[in-house]
């Protein structure tokens, strides 16, 4: 097979920044990652918790499995970084056909940011969407 | 007595009554003699008898200034359906500015001639200086519809401009449209080449891996083989208008079985670009089959030895411009993403060495779905691709999920369909026709209407792919039924059900259920506000009224209204009145089908409007009955004020007092008031006609009365630089001094010499007039003008006196126009009406803008001031007009959605009667919005070329937003800003030369500024 780079992937590199400065205490709270959309609308949600485990749930049929577990100081690390990047404060929606979220949520609480329209999302959102990625990647 | 007028005032709009004479500025009844006054101070008023407000403001907006850009007659009222390609450039328009444009289709030469008036009329709109010297017939020719077309080719200086062609088309002998793709004219001044075409050739030549034999006399007599051709061009690298190469175009035929074509930039030798353009390789097709076990002949391309997916037999296709095998254009392009995803995508050609693809079934169900969809939209509504412009049509194949495992779905990515293998619900996606016509059909949408994918629009984006699919897979009204493999989650085997939304569920629990009325609609955050779930409300729509009506009927309307009527942020309702007005537009307003549009969408809960919550800025409409006050002005009727209903038929005397401007009304219609021509104030309570001074200083020429009636503004009648104000509960009367803000921070001049309309906004805190200015141009010539400005005289907040500050309506309007007379519409703080004259032109006209937009629009051209009023709903404005004998009359004409424009032609309304004041009796909360402050910026440089800067002189907040707007209100860049940045740099070195504005916005501004693209 003949690899071609056409244009179509420069939709996938997104760009963007932000700051802030904030830390604070995340131990019940999860980083939630993942995609949906589509003809079927169903949306693949994995939730890294602050212990490092993994889980996936899909909006179709509404089943959470365990996914993985990454060591607990590199959850850390990734929650840390997610507050840093004030990636809980920031606000950005522009959904596309297929929309692509990061985002934390707790008991009372979901916030996502949520790109795959036409606006690029923020770099540091998708970077970390990115490094989130990386550990079902892996797996 | 008064009476109603019959007829319509365009008949006198356009039938040779004379516009205003020369120099006679129609302003000039505003002006003022009376030099000065002695008078210091106006004594204490008595309150006058207002009705108490159901509430009273707290608060309110803030006002800023807007470009002066008018949606002119000659751009947005004359050519319509403008298209635009990446760049921002017209690709498309239809309609005729002129009549001169006219030809005789027999005569080739009266159809070139009238092909470049045509051009020369949107030269503006295409950034083409001078058509006629730029453009050079290649063809034209009639055609068995009766419709003249006619190609021409762009030059520069005699220089073809490579890739610069335009189509102008005729019928019934006037042209009336333009398509084509075309490149600003060029800003190059050295057209002579450094290197000969010769060393072009040979720069090309040693590029050139393919062995160059010399033909034998026989082969080079029998094919016309030359070695090498060669023109001097203009030539734009990647299409870019703003590199602009002068270039050798080179056609090099190493031997005769190869053809290459190469571009060497004239100036320096480089190799700008080349391709193969071997005539030998071509398209092909195959026998091959798809996912359901069918055999299909498909369409594929052979190059250099091997075949690929890539379909390039239909009529968009462009050899010329494409690049094969990776960069077909026109061409349906089928891909193989091999099982990956997200950042670690890798896409692959399918291709094979014999033509054989029965491996792939995949690629052969999608490769075949996309040609059937395509020659749908084609056949069927004339649509030349996705984009309407022969634009590729890619599918990519084998697309996963992020973990790598197998992705069950098919999706839109703003560029391609992606298709998923499915798993355990369903089979690989591409097999499903309606899928893949779907997913296109979500390609469609985005180049026409583009509703915003979440909400109700997401709802609507969702509900025209489904439509989409089950047109073009028109056997059922289901969705994905082909697909589904496992019904425990889609009982009834389809993934949705157009003619039953809820498709075997019994709530938004069930994956498969969807709502099949307005009253069932999901109300939640999911699904980016539920746009699968809410599309089955306009799905059921559909259904119905193409089950009524024939679905070869119901697709026209469906097409039509994505096209000419939905826009981005279209809701339900507007999607009604979209389906409506297509099917009025297409079978009539009284027909069969329009009813049953009608019906249909009110079977789902889609009504007419009305009921629903105002936009964030908007008032809600005043709850009472409305009628109009207008002042007499037959010289044989003692009256001199009437009441009457909003249709002008009965009227009521309610004044016998002469008035010396336009009466004020409380919002509540409790009150009016209004100056005699003794210059003193009176009052009218509206419930009783009681009439009384409110002031007997004989020293007033204007007054407004604020909404709630708590505060009036006046006017002295001298030439006073000032507006006066004058608070009934603190019994106070304030002055404010006019001036005139400039863009240096803290500088103001002094050439406002007096005020003279003024009008309230609904907060109560800010006053919108009209002054009159005399200052010295740059040429230091004595000029005058009249301006509107808004000037904030309160402050809720405090509950105090406003600071005073002055913001003028529109920056920089031209040195010969004067605009006045602004009234602020009734429920839309934001839009005013306002009169306009142009001393160059003699052109005068009621306008309104739109202060949140920028938007600017020509509602009806006059031939007295109009002092314009809007109804109570902002769907009508009236105005002073004249009739066919010269006679004062009241007119009125109806408005578009946008409060802006008119929708229809203007008419009488009120016979012998000026200064109408169309007001309601109820009441209602005046307004209920947060303080805000206004957030400015500076763009620099200003005109810019390459890069844009947008400096913030402040943290601009969250949701904010940045677009660029070119200058017929298309929006040509479109980003959102960062929370805490200050400064942005916005990329123009792709858009054509101009003017455009900056539009900046976050929840609670709008600010637009203008700058110059070199």
């Amino acid at each position: 097979m003949n690899k071609i780079l056409p244009s179509i992937l420069a939709v996938m590199l997104l760009f963007g920044c932000t700051t802030s400065q904030k830390l604070q205490k995340f131990s019940k709270n999860s980083l939630v990652f993942g995609s949906g959309g589509g003809i079927t609308g169903a949306t693949t949600e994995y939730i890294l918790h602050y212990d490092g485990t993994v889980e996936k749930t899909n909006s179709l049929t509404k089943e959470t499995s365990p996914v993985t577990k990454i060591a607990a100081k590199n959850s850390k690390t990734l929650f840390k970084e997610f507050l840093n990047d004030g990636l809980d404060t920031l606000k950005f929606s522009s959904p596309g056909n297929m929309s692509y979220f990061v985002g934390y949520k707790n008991d009372s609480v979901t916030q996502k940011i949520l790109w795959g329209g036409d606006v690029a999302p923020p770099e540091k959102a998708k970077t970390f969407y990115d490094k989130l990625i990386q550990i079902i990647n892996n797996l | 007595m008064k009476n109603k007028l019959l007829y319509s005032l365009v008949i006198f709009l356009f039938t040779g009554i004379s516009l205003p004479a020369q120099n006679q500025n129609p302003f000039n009844v505003k002006k003022k003699t009376t030099l000065k006054s002695s008078v210091t101070a106006f004594k204490p008023l008595k309150p006058i008898p207002v009705k108490p407000n159901k509430s009273l403001p707290v608060s309110g907006i803030t006002y800023h200034s807007i470009p002066f850009a008018p949606m002119s007659v000659d751009n947005s009222k004359i050519y319509k359906n403008l298209k635009f390609n990446k760049k921002g450039q017209i690709i498309f328009l239809e309609g005729n500015k002129k009549t001169d444009s006219g030809f005789n289709p027999q005569n080739k030469k009266s159809i070139e001639e009238a092909a470049i008036i045509y051009l020369d009329n949107i030269k503006d709109l295409i950034n083409i200086e001078n058509p006629s010297a730029e453009f050079q017939t290649i063809e034209a020719h009639n055609d068995n519809y009766g419709l003249t077309h006619i190609k021409l080719q762009q030059y520069y200086n005699g220089i073809k401009v490579y890739g610069g062609q335009v189509f102008v088309h005729g019928k019934n002998g006037i042209m009336t449209k333009f398509n084509g793709e075309y490149f600003p004219t060029p800003a190059i001044e050295d057209l002579t080449p450094s290197i000969t075409s010769g060393q072009a050739f040979d720069i090309a030549k040693a590029d050139i891996t393919t062995p160059f034999i010399t033909p034998t006399t026989a082969e080079e007599s029998l094919l016309d083989f030359n070695e090498v051709t060669s023109e001097l061009i203009i030539y734009h690298p990647v299409f870019e208008s703003n590199n602009t190469r002068l270039t050798w175009h080179l056609t090099i035929r190493p031997n005769i079985l190869r053809r290459f074509e190469y571009f060497v930039d004239a100036k320096t030798g480089e190799i700008l670009n080349h391709y193969n353009n071997t005539c030998s390789d071509g398209p092909a097709t195959a026998q091959a089959t798809d996912l359901n076990g069918v055999s299909h002949t498909i369409h594929t391309y052979q190059t250099g030895g091997n075949y690929y997916l890539i379909d390039a037999s239909r009529p968009m296709f462009d050899q010329g411009q494409s690049q094969l095998p990776d960069n077909p254009v026109g061409a349906i392009w089928t891909i193989n993403a091999n099982n990956s995803s997200g950042n670690n995508l890798e896409m692959y050609h399918y291709s094979s060495s014999n033509n054989s693809w029965n491996n792939v079934p995949e690629a052969v169900s999608a490769h075949y779905n996309a040609g059937e969809t395509y020659e749908y939209y084609l056949g069927t509504h004339n649509r030349n691709s996705i984009n309407g412009q022969g634009g590729t049509i890619i599918s990519v194949c084998n697309i996963s999920n992020e973990d790598g495992t197998s992705m069950e779905n098919a999706f839109w990515n703003g560029q391609a369909m992606f298709y998923g293998n499915g798993g355990n619900i369903f089979s690989p996606l591409a097999g499903a026709l309606d899928v893949g016509a779907h997913e296109m059909g979500h390609g469609v949408i985005q180049n026409t209407c583009n509703l915003e994918y979440q909400g109700e629009s997401g709802a609507l984006n969702e509900s025209m792919a489904d439509i989409s699919g089950t047109m073009v897979d028109r056997d059922n009204w289901y969705l994905g039924e082909d697909v589904i493999i496992n019904t425990t989650y889609y009982p009834t085997g389809h993934l949705r059900d157009m003619s039953n939304p809820h498709n075997g569920g019994s709530s938004f629990n069930d994956p498969c259920y969807q709502p099949a009325h307005i009253s069932e609609k999901y109300t939640g955050q999911q699904d980016n506000g539920g746009v699968h779930i809410n599309s089955g409300i306009m799905n059921f729509a559909y259904y119905k009224f193409a089950s009524v009506i024939t679905k070869n009927k119901a697709e026209k309307i469906w097409y039509k209204s994505m096209t000419d009527y939905l826009v981005t942020s279209s809701q339900f309702v507007d999607a009604r009145v979209a389906f409506v007005n297509a099917a009025t537009d297409i079978y009539g307003a009284n027909s069969t089908e329009t009813d049953a549009v009608k019906n249909a969408f009110s079977e789902v809960g889609i009504g007419d409007g009305g009921g629903g919550t105002p936009g964030q800025g908007e008032l809600e409409m005043n709850p009472g009955q409305d009628y109009i006050l207008s002042v007499d002005v037959n010289s044989s009727d003692p009256n001199t004020l009437y009441i009457s209903d909003t249709e002008a038929t009965d009227f009521t005397a309610i004044s016998q007092t002469q008035l010396q401007q336009k009466p004020s009304i409380v919002d509540n219609g409790s009150v009016a008031v209004f100056v005699t021509p003794e210059n003193k104030i009176k009052y009218i309570d509206l419930s009783n006609y009681d009439e009384e001074y409110l002031s007997d200083e004989a020293s007033f020429d204007n007054i407004s009365v604020s909404k709630d009636g708590s505060r009036i503004a006046v006017i002295s009648n001298w030439q006073d630089s000032a507006i006066w104000v004058y608070d009934f509960n603190a019994q106070q009367w304030a002055k404010y001094h006019l001036y005139n803000p400039t863009y240096t921070p803290g500088v103001v001049t002094d050439n406002v010499l007096y005020a003279d309309a003024i009008e309230w906004d609904y907060t109560g805190q800010y006053i919108i007039y009209d002054a009159y200015n005399k200052m010295q141009n740059q040429s230091g010539q004595d000029i005058d003008y009249w301006d509107v400005g808004i000037i904030r005289v309160w402050n809720n907040a405090s509950d105090t006196w406003g600071d005073g500050k002055i913001e003028k309506v529109f920056a920089g309007l031209p040195e010969n126009v004067s605009v006045g007379n602004p009234s602020l519409s009734k429920n839309s703080p934001y839009i005013i009406a306002f009169d306009y004259y142009d001393s160059n032109s003699d052109e005068l006209d009621v306008m309104a803008a739109n202060l949140e937009t920028g938007d600017v629009g020509v509602i009806y051209q006059n031939t007295v001031l109009g002092y314009p009023n809007y109804s109570k709903a902002d769907n009508i404005l009236i105005f002073n007009a004249e009739d066919n004998s010269g006679t004062e009359v009241i007119g009125q004409i109806a408005l578009q959605s946008n409060k802006i424009l008119p929708s229809g032609d203007p008419e009488g309304l009120i016979n012998y009667g000026k200064w109408g004041v169309w007001y309601a009796t109820g009441d209602r909360e005046l307004f209920g919005v947060e303080e805000q402050s206004q957030t400015h910026f500076t763009i620099y440089p200003n005109p810019a070329n390459n890069t844009l800067n947008v400096l913030f002189a402040e943290n601009i907040g969250k949701n904010a937003n940045i677009s660029v707007v070119n200058i017929v209100g298309q929006v040509v860049y479109k980003n959102k800003l960062e929370p805490n940045s200050m400064l942005f740099h916005i990329d123009i070195s792709d858009l054509p030369k101009g003017t455009y504005f900056i539009r900046w916005n976050n929840d609670k501004q709008f600010i637009t500024e203008k700058f110059i693209k070199m």
